[in-house]
């Protein structure tokens, strides 16, 4: 059962100021605002989710001190960045501990945590597996509210504005909310903003809810910047500052900070304040298929993981969501005796509709890469998926022929792997008097794209 | 770059996949008194180095790919069809400009074909377009 505690008057004695500093007002309420709809933001915080599900898995690890460890990239929530992730976000960093190790935060370097304790126990992070299970559980949220923004796995912000008619209030909104996640340890958090949802979540007791309605500058006062959702070493430049609470950092004035810490000190100071402009960008459900299997033994053998992939393929080419429909990517992932998950993503190059086409291309693909070991099972998931329904030719014959010879190059491209010999002739300086400057063979397809 | 460019422009291949269409090919042509051509051959190695001007005979260059069949035998020029010149990017300077001596040859064989002499580096060439 959910219980919801307002936070309306925070000035509690536990958590008033110590200091005789006056009680901090939000800029944004200092200078006044225009009157407009409060949009009300939820914080679903699965705490250590990795770390919760390492132990459901493995039930022998909850007594035991763990880090789940994984590469910076992992933590990115930007995807563009993900993609063109350099090597500082290769670093292997902490991605979960488990709730004794308190001195050990996400995105903390590996080689530190393990300085702090030695002899950890150290687990490698399943990140497919992480988002595959908290996807079901915001797909269940999906029936009740439609505005969710997938944070992290673990981490999720809900837009519970103008619900009232539907569910009543706020605390039953968080009620039915929690209502959804019943194996986990969640804490739910309700603010303005999606700062305040996250810090009250933090406050908030297991399985229940917390919000915010008092001023966020005297409910943020003692929070430890530790809390603050930016760079661990950022985190650890202020502390060397002796800013540990969003108090310290809310008595500087923003230009110092931004000075010092660049634009995360003007961020780090407008969080401190309870200034959040980050909007809620709710998650685009995207229809996917995916079958799965196991291999009776683990395998690195191509001639074992191939018919699988065509197996998985058939079956997910069966299915009524892709009956005359086309995919444009497929993603492979399977776990790994004794290592690390393995996940391979491969983009067609035209929408595929059918098993032999997608199986051509998932194999030249495979033929190139480097399994990490033997593969207990395999998912494939097909994404993408276009409405279109077939293929429309052309009715004019050139039109149709360039289609036919882009066609053939792309799958001489695929066989080749580069880009095949094939030029066209064009008009360079037709009325110049040196011969070879007037035409020029041009490469069909780029040399390298 | 305008040298850079001439460079590209002439010898084949840029990162682009662009290749120059009727690019000029090597020939060893031997010449008569006046300098007109008398008879063809197509260099017979892709490595045939590069034999500079006799005052009377042949002339070479270097690498290229063969289309004109010879068999590396010498090829007898019945007539000469037409003549003309090209001067061109004199104001690159006297190394860069473009100055050459074409020649529209009726071969023994029947064939016919087009070659010029480059008046700057002293070599004989093959062009078709």
């Amino acid at each position: 059962m959910v219980s919801t505690q307002e936070t309306t008057n925070i000035a509690t004695p536990e958590t008033a100021h110590a200091s005789n500093r006056p009680p901090r007002v939000s800029r944004s309420r200092r200078f006044g605002k225009p009157v407009t709809t409060v949009k009300t933001v939820a914080c679903l915080r699965i705490p250590h989710f990795p770390w919760q599900l390492e132990v459901a898995r493995k039930p022998e690890l909850g007594d035991q001190s763990l880090i789940v460890a994984g590469k910076a990239l992992d933590l990115i929530e930007d995807q563009e960045i993900r993609e063109t992730g350099s090597d500082a976000l290769s670093a292997r960093v902490v991605i979960a501990a488990s709730p004794d190790l308190t001195d050990v935060s996400p995105g903390m370097p590996l080689a530190e945590a393990t300085a702090r304790h030695r002899g950890v126990q150290i687990v490698e992070a399943d990140i497919p597996l992480y988002g595959m299970v908290f996807d079901d559980i915001v797909e269940n949220l999906e029936r009740l509210v439609p505005d969710i923004e997938v944070a992290t796995p673990g981490l999720a912000y809900v837009g519970i504005w103008g619900l009232e008619g539907l569910y009543g209030d706020d605390a039953n909104v968080v009620r039915l909310l929690a209502s959804t996640v019943d194996s986990f340890d969640l804490r739910i958090g309700v603010g303005e903003n999606k700062w305040l949802a996250y810090a009250a979540s933090l406050l908030s007791r297991a399985n229940s809810g917390r919000k915010v309605t008092g001023e966020p500058g005297k409910f943020l006062d003692k929070f430890p910047v530790d809390a603050l959702p930016m760079p661990h070493e950022l985190v650890k430049r202020l502390h060397s500052f002796g800013l540990k609470t969003m108090g310290h950092i809310a008595d500087i004035p923003r230009g110092p900070m931004e000075a010092q810490f660049g634009l995360n000190g003007g961020t780090a100071w407008e969080l401190a304040n309870g200034i959040d402009h980050r909007p809620l960008i709710p998650k685009r459900s995207a229809l996917g298929v995916s079958e799965h299997l196991d291999f009776p033994d683990p395998t690195v053998s191509m001639a074992t993981i191939l018919p699988a992939v065509e197996s998985l393929l058939d079956r997910a080419y069966g299915r009524p969501q892709l009956s005359n429909r086309f995919a444009r990517h497929a993603n492979l992932q399977s776990q790994v005796f004794q290592k690390a998950p393995w996940t391979m993503r491969i983009g067609f190059k035209d929408p595929v509709g059918n098993k032999n086409k997608a199986l051509f291309a998932i194999k030249s693909k495979l033929d190139l890469a480097e399994i990490p070991g033997p593969l207990e099972d395999m998912r494939i998931t097909l994404s993408g998926i276009t409405g279109e329904a077939g293929r429309q030719e052309s009715m004019w014959l050139e039109v149709k022929r360039d289609d036919d010879l882009r066609e053939t190059i792309s799958q001489l491209r695929s066989r080749l792997k580069t880009a095949p010999p094939v030029y066209q002739v064009r008009e360079l300086e037709p009325w110049s008097r040196i011969p070879e400057r007037r035409f020029a063979l041009v490469q069909m397809s780029g040399p390298g794209g | 770059m305008p040298q850079k460019r001439t460079k590209e422009k002439t010898t084949g291949k840029n990162r682009n996949g662009i290749k120059p269409l009727n690019a000029p090919r090597n020939i060893e042509v031997r010449v008569d008194n006046q300098g007109s051509p008398t008879s063809i051959r197509v260099p017979s190695s892709q490595n045939e180095t590069h034999i500079s001007v006799n005052s009377s005979l042949l002339i070479s260059g270097h690498t290229g790919n063969n289309y004109l069949v010879s068999d590396g035998r010498w090829i007898d020029v019945s007539s000469v069809l037409d003549l003309w010149k090209i001067n061109d990017e004199w104001w690159r300077g006297s190394e860069d400009e473009i100055a050459r001596l074409y020649y529209r040859l009726r071969l023994s064989n029947g064939q016919q074909t087009t070659v010029y002499l480059d008046l700057v580096k002293n070599k004989w060439f093959r062009q078709a377009g």
